[in-house]
């Protein structure tokens, strides 16, 4: 490959270290992920639909995308993520016990 | 053209900015709520985990014992799992939210005249990429940043600055922090009768820390060095959008180019932990044929010289190497700057080192540089 067609493609990401025994299960971690992004964004259209709904405002696909939520939406995401990663917890909990 | 903004940060939106539809926006607050909660995690548990054998009483228990350790632990693989993940999330979703506008944006540059501003960009096609800046997908940017699909791509300008900011963001910074403004603030406080009449960014990027410099000496003529070709384009377009007249060239910071003792302020950003070792030598030795005698270099990296760093940090590091995509990170921490300048031809005692708080976040920055009797 010359240099050009090599920078037209780019360099790509070094492949990672694996940490489990079963390589299927850092996969399952990446797959959790892409499902809570993808809640995450329905989240945020649901979100944008009720309150534009509260206002009486048509939701349609134009007003959710420039609706803006109010700061304190924020935690509400936070909190979610929170509860997500909270199984990381427990993780190293069950080691002290143990 | 935007009107000249007051400052310039995480915030800073201009021509090229993609906007953030609702589903973006939701994406990349998983993304980033993710982000800080692992950051937290580290900070935490794997930090009283990593701890834990110094204080049991196994106080010679070296550091790479300690790694050997925290592999094994279940809590650090998740960790690392669910961190390498939403990294290669970030890119998926940036480049998802980019791409999708494409035509917008490519319209957007397309109405940015970039040959009326009283900036420059001067790109050579036959300037060869070293090997590698051609091989690293720096913290896994899709393509890096030697990414080229074309005289009018700038795709990789747009990745680094979306990047570096849901990143950065992630790992506590503040959304009116920047860079570059922590080096000013630094002459500011350190050399304050300083006032340079030319200025080289070396590495430059996306160009948002030259913009930086730009902004806090109008009166100097502000140039930015990088070998990307996408990143410059970008940071060229940008700059006129936002009304700035820097000059970009294409070039290695080892060879810039410049004629010797030419330039007053010689800087970079967090360039040095992203080059070899030997490269880094030679950017020194360039800093210090270039900068007029009286002149200033500053080079502002990230905090990770041994001396300064705790144990944990410097494994934290160490994750960095493997899994991110920083295979110069661990061999930064391993150099003293200061010597590599003196290594260059500049005097003991005009070399200097110091940590200067971020402008908006919890972290310090590391400065190296010296000053040309």
């Amino acid at each position: 490959m010359t240099d050009s067609e090599s920078q037209q493609e780019g360099a790509q990401p070094a492949a990672k270290p694996v940490y489990f025994h079963d390589p299927a299960l850092q996969a399952l971690y990446q797959m959790v992920l892409v499902l809570g992004e993808e809640l995450a964004a329905t989240r945020e259209q649901l979100h944008a639909l009720i309150a534009l709904s509260e206002d009486g405002v048509v939701p349609t696909a134009e007003a959710i995308e420039r609706f803006i939520p109010r700061d304190d939406f924020d935690t509400e995401r936070a909190d979610w993520v929170a509860r997500l990663l909270e199984p990381l917890e427990q993780i190293a909990r069950s080691r002290e016990s143990s | 053209m935007n009107p000249k903004p007051a400052e310039m940060n995480r915030s800073t939106v201009h021509a090229l900015s993609p906007a953030q539809s609702c589903r973006d926006r939701g994406r990349q607050s998983f993304i980033f709520h993710t982000k800080r909660q692992l950051g937290q995690f580290a900070r935490t548990v794997l930090q009283g985990e990593f701890n834990e054998p110094f204080e049991s009483g196994d106080g010679e228990m070296a550091a790479a014992d300690a790694t050997a350790l925290m592999s094994k632990r279940p809590a650090f693989a998740a960790w690392s799992a669910l961190n390498i993940g939403s990294q290669q999330q970030m890119w998926r979703a940036l480049g998802d939210m980019i791409k999708r506008q494409s035509s917008s944006l490519a319209e957007a540059a397309s109405a940015i005249d970039a040959s009326s501003g009283a900036g420059s960009l001067t790109l050579n096609s036959d300037l060869p990429m070293p090997a590698y800046f051609q091989s690293t997908a720096y913290h896994g940017q899709p393509g890096g940043y030697c990414l080229d699909r074309g005289e009018d791509d700038w795709l990789a300008g747009a990745l680094q600055e979306a990047g570096g900011t849901l990143y950065s963001r992630g790992a506590g910074t503040g959304a009116r922090d920047s860079k570059g403004q922590a080096v000013v603030r630094f002459i500011e406080q350190t050399f304050p009768d300083f006032r340079p009449g030319s200025i080289v960014d070396l590495g430059c990027g996306y160009g948002g820390q030259t913009a930086n410099y730009a902004l806090a000496f109008p009166e100097a003529q502000t140039h930015g060095v990088d070998l990307g070709p996408g990143l410059l384009r970008y940071a060229h377009l940008r700059a006129t959008a936002l009304g700035l007249p820097i000059h970009y060239r294409q070039a290695c910071a080892s060879q810039t180019e410049f004629a010797d003792e030419s330039v007053d302020l010689v800087v970079s950003n967090i360039l040095l932990h992203e080059i070899p070792a030997d490269l880094l030598a030679d950017v020194m030795r360039e800093s210090y044929r270039i900068v007029k005698p009286g002149g200033l270099v500053v080079h502002q990296d990230v905090p990770t010289q041994k001396q300064d760093t705790p144990a944990f940090q410097q494994w934290l590091s160490q994750w960095q190497v493997a899994h991110n995509d920083e295979p110069f990170w661990q061999s930064f921490a391993d150099t003293s700057v200061p010597e590599a300048l003196i290594a260059a031809g500049f005097d003991e005692a005009d070399t200097f080192e110091a940590y200067q708080p971020q402008v908006d976040g919890p972290l310090v920055w590391y400065m190296a540089g010296a000053r040309k009797s």
